[in-house]
């Protein structure tokens, strides 16, 4: 009996994981495993996944791309010239199995190149080089005619994306940061992700944001107009290394145990029910969610269990869906120095972070309604709490977190560099938010 | 004279070209109206068109979410992942038959967005139980619109029976839209993004080189551009090449039907397009070329004119000419024809005394006067009538010459009327004595005044030639004259057939003769009352026909000054 069950376990096994599939992998850490007892507390969990490896280029996942390029009168010169050279480049990395479709925005939209396979570069170049700069910013409209040539093509196994390089203020058409989140929210649902690229100092750092922060994308701030080559060459690194999409996370804290907030990502908190969505996981790239959760007082030497993650998403390796899942615990002492020694740094490290950023969020916010001081002592105070942790795990990446918002603290006040600063410290915190590979 | 025939014949030329030329412009300026109306309409067509594509959109898109809500309608579960899932849905609501919510729950904790949900959606929640929330919103009014393009992958049937409609509002400058259906005694609301509707209805829209779309009604191309206007009359959405200048007014504008009421299609296009100027230059081409047609007959009739005005003053030239030459020799026939007549009177009545005085003195005495026979005498009187007559006729034509060259002159000189006219009469006595004329000779004009001699003897010369050419049947002749302050008056009349009414005025033309049985026998130049008439008028006065019983009278008023 025991040997009929046991091998119908493995075959169970070996059905439901064959030898060869890869996954996902998920690790579910608490920041803090050993936990002050009888206390009310804070603690962090840290839900990260992990792509598997892409095995050879040969069998990446087909990509489905718009690429939405600005040519207002502001790209004229270098700038529309470097961005037909980022466009041809991408074209050039694609092939057969892709599609692309070219899209020009100026007061009005042209789809110069409308979604086709990659079989023909060379037209599709010629086209390209065709594109002359003129007019005013019709960026909604130009994401929106990107997103329907994406959609001609849509399918669960291709990587569908809108790129969008924009150099300036949207001024025709809907231009608030919220409509353009809410299309973003709308086509992250279809799994099409927008990845925004600001060119120069004039574009609207909020709006590009949103928009690719609701649709998963990347954001890239391009100053100068050189670098947007190197920055299209890690946008479709990325989007050939796609291994997994429609990753969706639900994290189910236990009773007693109430989720705060999630940090540095967009989620829905529906009691203890916590969800979120990636579009798209990347070959050996790490991203996760940070939760901060309130955890009751608790008696000395029991194991808590704090929360159990389930993850499920589209296997694009094995072309199914597949699902994962994991949980986490805690352990209540009253020894400060077990809690200490058992402090899981790295995810503290990360939390401290995510809790940085949002600091850093709240005084960018502060500084455009013009309360400077304020803003100003906000981030010092962040520098404050920054050394704090760094003091107290020790840690160097923290250290450098707090010379760094020392130095967003110093440079808050110059008006004269403000734009580019505000530019740089959306992509940054925009960027660790979401992991992003560049 | 040439100055009026060249002002004549232009009024002929141009009085239809004006004509003309103003019918065209009226035809022209008619003609744009109606291309102007039916281009109007055209562009009207065109954003109904399109306001067809965008109506399309939303009835599809109900009837995706119609056929979609078979499933989801009785398992709120099933409706919380349609929620979350559907790409278009940003909320959902649902009440049940009491008008209580049921979800989202407040049993459980509400995430963020969905207290943001109900804090916003109130006033839906409020009329969510009536027959049909929203205001101005109807139950399936929608027509079913013929979509080239399907957006959804909808079944063409629209579950039945099922009340559904759209709910509108704006918090702020923002517009936020509910679909929402009622079945089983159920209110589900599903609240979608508006800025999704918006990029999908600009999908649909033509792009300006999507080569695919140019070839359609819709697009536009050069001539115009379609711009799509929101309810905070922002630009949403525009295609076309056209670029407008500033302020320019739309040539058509449409409003969008709900959900996207106060929404605009506005269409802009070049307002010359339909070129005006094409048109003057057709009018003005019509016009060159009848005005030149024109122009040619009346250059040809004027110089038809002008060479019969040239042949007629050669003929009255040579008339002239001729009378010129004929009067020396006639002056000298009449000369010698008087001297002839002196002569034979003298010899006659010197003859008669040798008569008396020496009654027989022998038969050869007798032979010897033979030649002063009274037969001769009478011969030559009327050589020198008819001679004198001759003479007034060349005067008459050589009077006329000159009148037509405006060289017709009036000398006064110190004179008594009475004479001349007492002389005139006594030239025409012996002639119309002859035909039995009775005369009724009043004179009262004996002053001495300036006149001219000359011209008041051609004018009666004349005169009394008519009565005698005319008049002989009536064998009467009065003259009077009498004499005013500055005035004499002259009146000839007869008793002969007399002048109708209607000839009173044409008779004084110049080659006017009446025609008719009494005067088609008499021979005339028809050019003597003219010249009376003309003469008449250079001395201050006037000559006309005055009514009376029978025959014709003639009233002659001559400006007769005391000092000249």
């Amino acid at each position: 009996m025991k040997k009929v069950i046991s091998i119908f376990i493995l075959l169970v096994c070996s059905l439901q994981m064959p030898a060869y599939a890869k996954q996902i992998s998920l690790n579910v850490d608490m920041g803090t495993p050993v936990m002050l007892a009888q206390k009310q507390q804070t603690a962090y969990i840290k839900v990260s996944l992990t792509g598997f490896e892409q095995e050879e280029e040969s069998t990446r996942t087909p990509a489905n791309i718009a690429i939405v390029i600005d040519k207002s009168g502001s790209m004229q010169g270098p700038k529309m010239q470097q961005a037909i050279e980022a466009a041809v480049m991408a074209v050039n990395i694609l092939d057969n199995n892709d599609i692309v479709s070219i899209i020009t925005y100026d007061t009005d939209v042209q789809v110069i190149v409308p979604a086709t396979r990659v079989s023909d570069k060379r037209s599709i170049i010629r086209t390209l080089r065709t594109i002359r700069a003129d007019g005013s910013t019709a960026l909604f409209a130009g994401v929106s005619k990107g997103a329907g040539e994406v959609r001609k093509f849509i399918a669960k196994n291709r990587v569908n994306r809108v790129i969008l390089l924009s150099d300036g203020q949207a001024n025709v058409g809907p231009s608030t940061p919220t409509e353009l989140g809410q299309l973003g929210m709308s086509l992250g649902k279809e799994s099409i992700s927008v990845t925004t690229i600001g060119l120069g100092l004039g574009y609207n750092e909020d709006l590009m944001t949103q928009l690719a922060g609701y649709s998963d994308g990347n954001h890239a701030f391009v100053e100068n107009a050189n670098d947007l080559v190197k920055i299209f060459q890690y946008e479709f690194g990325d989007v050939m290394s796609v291994i997994a999409k429609d990753v969706n996370i639900i994290i189910n804290c236990s009773k007693n145990v109430r989720p705060i907030r999630v940090l540095g990502r967009d989620a829905e908190i529906i009691g203890h029910k916590i969800h979120t969505k990636l579009n798209q996981m990347y070959s050996e790239q790490e991203k996760f969610v940070l939760v901060e959760v309130e955890v009751p007082p608790t008696a000395v030497g029991t194991t808590y269990d704090i929360a159990s993650v389930d993850v499920s998403y589209e296997n694009l390796h094995s072309k199914r869906k597949d699902k994962v899942s994991g949980s986490s615990a805690v352990m209540f002492s009253a020894s400060d120095v077990e809690i200490k020694r058992s402090t899981n740094v790295e995810v503290m490290e990360k939390a401290v972070e995510q809790v940085s950023i949002d600091t850093n969020q709240q005084a960018i916010q502060l500084r455009d309604e013009g309360k400077i001081g304020e803003a100003k002592s906000l981030l010092e105070k962040n520098t404050e709490y920054l050394k704090e942790k760094a003091d107290s795990f020790n840690s160097s990446k923290i250290r450098k977190l707090e010379a760094e918002s020392k130095k967003d603290a110093e440079e808050l006040e110059d008006e004269a560099e403000w734009n580019k600063k505000r530019k740089s410290l959306k992509e940054r915190n925009y960027k660790r938010s979401k992991q992003q590979s560049y | 004279m040439q100055k009026r025939v060249i002002i004549t014949l232009l009024i002929i030329v141009l009085i239809p070209v004006l004509l003309l030329g103003v019918m065209g412009i009226r035809l022209a300026s008619n003609e744009q109206d109606v291309i102007k109306h039916q281009q109007s309409s055209l562009y009207l067509s065109r954003l109904e068109n399109i306001d067809s594509i965008i109506s399309g959109y939303f009835s599809e898109l109900e009837k995706k979410i119609l056929a979609d809500s078979i499933y989801i309608s009785n398992d709120l579960e099933k409706f919380a992942r349609y929620v979350k899932e559907e790409p278009i849905a940003k909320n959902g609501i649902v009440f049940d038959v009491d008008g209580n919510r049921i979800y989202p729950q407040d049993g459980k904790s509400l995430s963020e967005k969905e207290r943001i949900f109900i804090e916003k959606s109130r006033m839906f929640q409020q009329e969510a139980l009536n027959e049909s929330p929203g205001i101005e919103q109807q139950v399936q009014t929608r027509a079913s619109y013929q979509v080239s393009k399907s957006f959804f992958k909808a079944p063409q049937s629209i579950p039945q029976p099922v009340k559904y409609g759209w709910y509108t509002w704006f918090s702020g400058v923002e517009q936020n839209h509910i679909f929402w259906w009622k079945t089983d005694g159920k209110t589900f609301g599903l609240e979608l993004f508006h800025a999704r509707l918006i990029s999908d209805i600009i999908i649909l829209l033509p792009s300006v080189s999507d080569t695919q779309q140019r070839s359609k009604v819709d697009s536009v191309g050069e001539t115009a551009l379609i711009k799509l206007i929101d309810n905070n009359n922002s630009v949403i959405y525009q295609w076309g090449e056209y670029i407008p200048q500033k302020q320019q007014k739309y040539s058509s504008m449409l409003l969008l039907n709900n959900p996207l009421n106060s929404w605009k299609l506005e269409y802009y296009t070049n307002p010359k397009s339909y070129n005006p100027v094409f048109n003057l230059f057709n009018i003005l081409g019509v016009l060159i070329a009848i005005g030149a047609t024109l122009g040619g007959l009346a250059y040809y009739l004027y110089r038809e004119h002008r060479r019969e005005i040239i042949l007629g003053k050669q003929r009255v030239n040579f008339v002239s000419q001729v009378s010129h030459e004929l009067k020396t020799p006639l002056t000298n026939i009449r000369m010698y024809a008087e001297l002839l007549e002196n002569q034979l009177e003298e010899e006659l009545l010197h003859e008669e005394q040798q008569l008396e005085e020496h009654c027989s003195e022998g038969q050869a005495q007798q032979d010897q006067y033979y030649d002063a026979d009274p037969k001769y005498l009478k011969h030559i009187k009327i050589i020198s009538s008819e001679s004198q007559r001759l003479s007034r006729l060349i005067a008459n034509i050589l009077n006329f010459s000159k009148s037509t060259k405006s060289g017709l002159k009036i000398h006064k000189t110190q004179g008594e009327i009475d004479a001349v006219v007492s002389a005139v009469i006594s030239k025409f006595e012996p002639l119309l004595g002859a035909k039995g004329f009775e005369f009724d000779i009043q004179l009262n004009a004996r002053n001495l005044v300036f006149f001219d001699h000359d011209a008041l003897e051609q004018i009666l010369n004349n005169l009394l030639s008519n009565v005698e050419k005319y008049a002989a049947s009536g064998k009467y002749l009065a003259v009077s004259t009498s004499q005013g302050n500055e005035y004499s008056t002259i009146t000839v009349q007869d008793k002969g057939p007399g002048i109708p009414a209607s000839e009173h005025l044409k008779v004084f033309r110049p080659f006017y003769r009446i025609s008719s049985k009494l005067t088609d026998g008499v021979s005339g130049t028809g050019i003597g009352l003219s010249i009376a008439k003309d003469l008449a008028i250079l001395h201050g006065g006037s000559l006309k026909l005055v009514p009376f019983e029978s025959g014709a009278c003639f009233k002659l008023i001559i400006h007769t000054p005391v000092n000249g």
